[in-house]
């Protein structure tokens, strides 16, 4: 044997044993079991936090942790979701519905140990507003009287806005319209308050990404505070004293571990590393189903994953072409066959039974009608149909689900789509720029109402990346936003997704479920809709 | 004319002798059986390569799909026939270039010495320093995504070692006596370097060659799955072993039947590469 093979033999020896090396479970304690005795939760968070900054972050994993940092006027039940006091204690709303009082409780308390008064909303508001801060999320403000003007600069006093601290411990609070959803709205981080005295202390008001949020510097009013953030490897966040509802908080610590791969993620659940899993590989569900299926959790999750058309692209401007390729998804079939979690073949935008609001439009699974339409369109059997282009966001799940719409597309109407995978900022960035024709994407809820979803497609509306806009449905959201009455509200967006299924620039695929891991000893992580999980409600119960 | 009529005899011993050595001709015979497989998988492929049945699933080997189907319900063996094509073009299309490249590179700069040596093998050795992933990427992202593109820039840093080893061993033949006797007798460079150089670096050229191929090979599937290589439905050793692995506990197959192709491939080549090596070798003409 010459030098060359033995050198191939040489590191197929070394692979295999570091195989079974890690294969074997090492004999020490893992993080479950002591996490177990000492209450320390260990958690999968699927990316690294960009920035903990509630006023800056968009994201899932930067939310999770967040949760447990600070804590909005209201919170929510941990399993249905209903609005419970946070800081705020009581609150009334007026009768026409447009002025809300919130009463916050005395005994509230940075971590620090200041008092928390109505005017550090007031301020923390404001900053979210700031036009220099740059809050993508700032649109969650807009029911608030003059939010949206601030915000745009075309108003340059914040007193004008219907925010206001009548005294330290009342928040005013003066809607443009009634807004159903409003005290929901005060649960998402957008709305969290920051400690003034910090932000001041490491920048200037508007800034952005000053180390207000490192360790050491950071000041929170949540069950939880900030101890330890190792960049890619962990955040600790501990047990805050000044919490006042501290008695209620079992957990000692968490630990966030940012894990971006699925099947390593679920090699360090099994061999002990975690509690909880983000997500579970697909080829992995069988086996838990299978094995282990009292770990395995599935719950439904407010959000739809969909295809964005770009309707600026020929051919992808003709309504018809759109409509022949929503028409030719088999959504049974993905859902069964593909992403095989459970999900719900969505055939319609809005995710069924959003706070009692089911839309009636539909579009359905018909190749005859698909084949029909394309020829009307005038590519009969997909000829001289140009390829298309799909992008998506590198991940396993997605390429399997554009894999099989390839060729679902190709049985039914005959037509070659290319399929190109794209790192996850270059992908937002082409989505965005409308530089793309066919788009995987998908849209988790933000709070309980249809209108979280049928925003997206105002025109020009920040996550409408479709092109695609239609006076009537922007009326129709107009309306519905003006309306009160919560049966004449739906009614109206009713209509809109009417319009939306008829002129699909989009086509919706499944409604999300949460597919997680979960180690028994893990008590009160109760499965809702929104997947939140107030962690002041969670203990671990190692069994007997 | 002085050429056409000696090397007859050195390419003709050489063939004796490899025919004589029975693994090296396994192995000749396993990658002509998988070049004509790949070459012939349109027409003998059992199925489509696109072609799903999404409701058949993953299932093992049967009479069916002989060597089972993937989560998509394609056929295995389809899949690794076509992928064959890719790889297999890949692997000798990139080393080709690597090899044009590198040798006359080598050779060159061996030879030569002194100044010229300096600045080739300095060359050499800055791009050496850039980071080969970024590298590619920035070849990708100037000049678009196509296969040849994928071949030239695989190819363009693969010559770099090869240029260093050929170097190497020009620089150690061209001390001995028979090169300084070829001077002496006032022979041409040219043919000095044709004729009694690249005959005795041969034997490393051709180990090295045999090291290559798999290396490119896999060098594609890491290209596809950044999404820079060849993308779905289309397919390659390297993507399908990528797959493979991630299902690997669910589904063994999918990981088994392209490793074991991949790997008999890789065997082959190192076998015929060392009876090739024991062939050519000038020093055992006389035996």
């Amino acid at each position: 044997m010459s030098d060359s093979n033995h050198k191939i033999v040489n590191r197929l020896l070394t692979a295999l044993f570091v195989l079974l090396a890690s294969a074997c479970s090492l004999n020490y304690e893992s993080n479950v079991e002591s996490g177990n005795r000492d209450q320390i939760l260990h958690l999968g968070n699927g990316d690294e936090p960009q920035e903990l900054d509630p006023h800056i972050t968009t994201g899932i994993p930067e939310f999770h942790i967040q949760h447990a940092l600070f804590e909005g006027l209201v919170a929510k039940h941990p399993k249905t979701m209903a609005i419970e006091p946070g800081v705020a204690e009581t609150w009334e709303v007026s009768e026409d519905l447009k002025r809300y009082t919130l009463h916050l409780r005395h005994d509230a308390r940075w971590s620090n140990g200041d008092p928390i008064k109505a005017g550090d909303f007031v301020y923390s508001w404001k900053r979210a507003l700031t036009p220099a801060l740059g809050n993508l999320y700032a649109y969650m403000f807009y029911p608030i009287q003059n939010a949206q003007e601030y915000f745009e600069g075309k108003l340059d006093d914040f007193n004008l806005v219907g925010v206001h601290a009548p005294d330290e411990y009342t928040l005013v609070v003066d809607l443009k319209a009634p807004t159903p959803y409003f005290l929901q709205l005060l649960d998402h981080h957008s709305y969290f308050p920051v400690h003034p005295p910090t932000i001041e202390k490491f920048g200037a008001f508007g800034e952005r990404g000053t180390r207000w949020t490192r360790p050491g510097n950071f000041i929170g009013n949540g069950p939880f505070t900030l101890k330890e953030w190792k960049l890619n490897r962990i955040l600790i966040v501990e047990k805050s004293p000044t919490y006042w509802d501290a008695a209620r908080v079992r957990l000692k610590e968490i630990h966030f571990y940012p894990i971006p791969n699925g099947s390593t993620e679920e090699r360090m659940f099994r061999a002990g590393q975690l509690h909880i899993t983000e997500r579970v590989p697909l080829e992995k569900i069988n086996v838990y189903k299978r094995e282990n299926p009292a770990a395995l959790s599935i719950s439904p999750y407010l959000g739809t994953y969909f295809y964005r058309f770009n309707t600026t692209h020929k051919p992808l401007d003709d309504k018809r072409i759109r409509m022949a390729l929503a028409l030719s998804i088999n959504r049974e079939q993905i859902v069964e066959r593909v992403t095989k979690g459970g999900q719900i073949p969505a055939y319609n935008f809005t995710p069924p039974d959003t706070n009692g609001y089911t839309p009636r439009a539909r579009i359905s699974y018909d190749i005859d009608r698909a084949r029909a339409l394309l020829a009307e369109a005038g590519y009969p059997e997909g000829r001289d149909f140009p390829a298309l282009e799909l992008i998506y966001n590198t991940d396993e799940g997605h390429r399997s689900v554009a894999i099989a719409l390839q060729e679902m597309w190709k049985q039914a109407l005959n037509i070659n789509i290319r399929l190109s995978n794209n790192d996850w900022k270059v992908y937002l960035d082409r989505e965005s720029h409308l530089d793309y024709e066919l788009s995987r994407a998908g849209w988790i809820g933000d709070y309980l109402d249809p209108t979280n979803f049928l925003d997206l497609f105002v025109t020009n509306g920040g996550n409408n990346r479709t092109g695609w806009s239609n006076q009537r449905y922007d009326e129709l959201l107009n309306q519905a936003g003006m309306t009160g009455d919560q049966t004449a509200r739906y009614e109206l967006l009713q209509e809109a997704e009417a319009i939306l299924m008829e002129e699909v620039p989009v086509a919706p695929v499944y409604t999300y479920t949460r597919v997680r891991l979960i180690d028994p000893t893990v008590r009160g992580w109760e499965d809702n809709i929104l997947d939140q999980h107030p962690y002041k409600y969670v203990h671990l119960e190692a069994a007997e | 004319m002085d050429n056409a009529r000696s090397s007859p005899s050195l390419w003709k011993d050489a063939w004796r002798r490899l025919s004589r050595n029975r693994l090296a001709m396994l192995g000749l015979c396993v990658l002509t059986v998988m070049v004509s497989l790949a070459l012939l998988t349109p027409w003998i492929a059992p199925y489509s390569y696109s072609a799903q049945d999404l409701d058949l699933g993953a299932t093992p080997p049967s009479g069916a799909h002989w060597l089972g189907t993937d989560a998509f319900g394609r056929d295995l063996l389809t899949l690794i026939l076509y992928g064959s094509r890719v790889s297999l073009a890949v692997g000798f299309l990139a080393t080709a270039v690597a090899l044009t490249i590198g040798v006359l590179w080598g050779t060159v700069s061996g030879y030569a010495g002194g100044r010229t040596d300096a600045v080739m093998m300095r060359t050499v050795d800055i791009l050496y320093a850039l980071p080969f992933t970024i590298f590619i990427i920035l070849l990708m992202v100037i000049f678009g995504r196509n296969m040849f593109l994928l071949f030239m820039a695989i190819g363009a840093v693969e010559w770099l070692t090869m240029a260093r080893i050929v170097r190497g061993q020009v620089l150690g033949i061209r001390r001995q006596e028979y090169i300084e006797a070829a001077i002496v007798m006032g022979l041409p460079r040219s043919r000095i370097m044709y004729r009694h150089v690249l005959p005795n670096v041969l034997g490393v050229i051709i180990i090295y060659t045999t090291l290559t191929i798999p290396n490119v090979i896999l060098l594609e599937s890491f290209l596809s799955f950044l999404g820079l290589g060849i993308q779905p439905p289309q397919s390659s050793w390297g993507l399908l072993i990528s797959y493979g692995v991630e299902t690997m506990e669910e589904y063994p197959w999918l990981l088994f039947f392209p490793a074991a192709t991949l790997s008999l491939t890789l065997f082959s080549l190192n076998f015929l590469g060392d009876g090739l090596r024991d062939a050519l070798d000038p020093r055992a003409a006389t035996d």
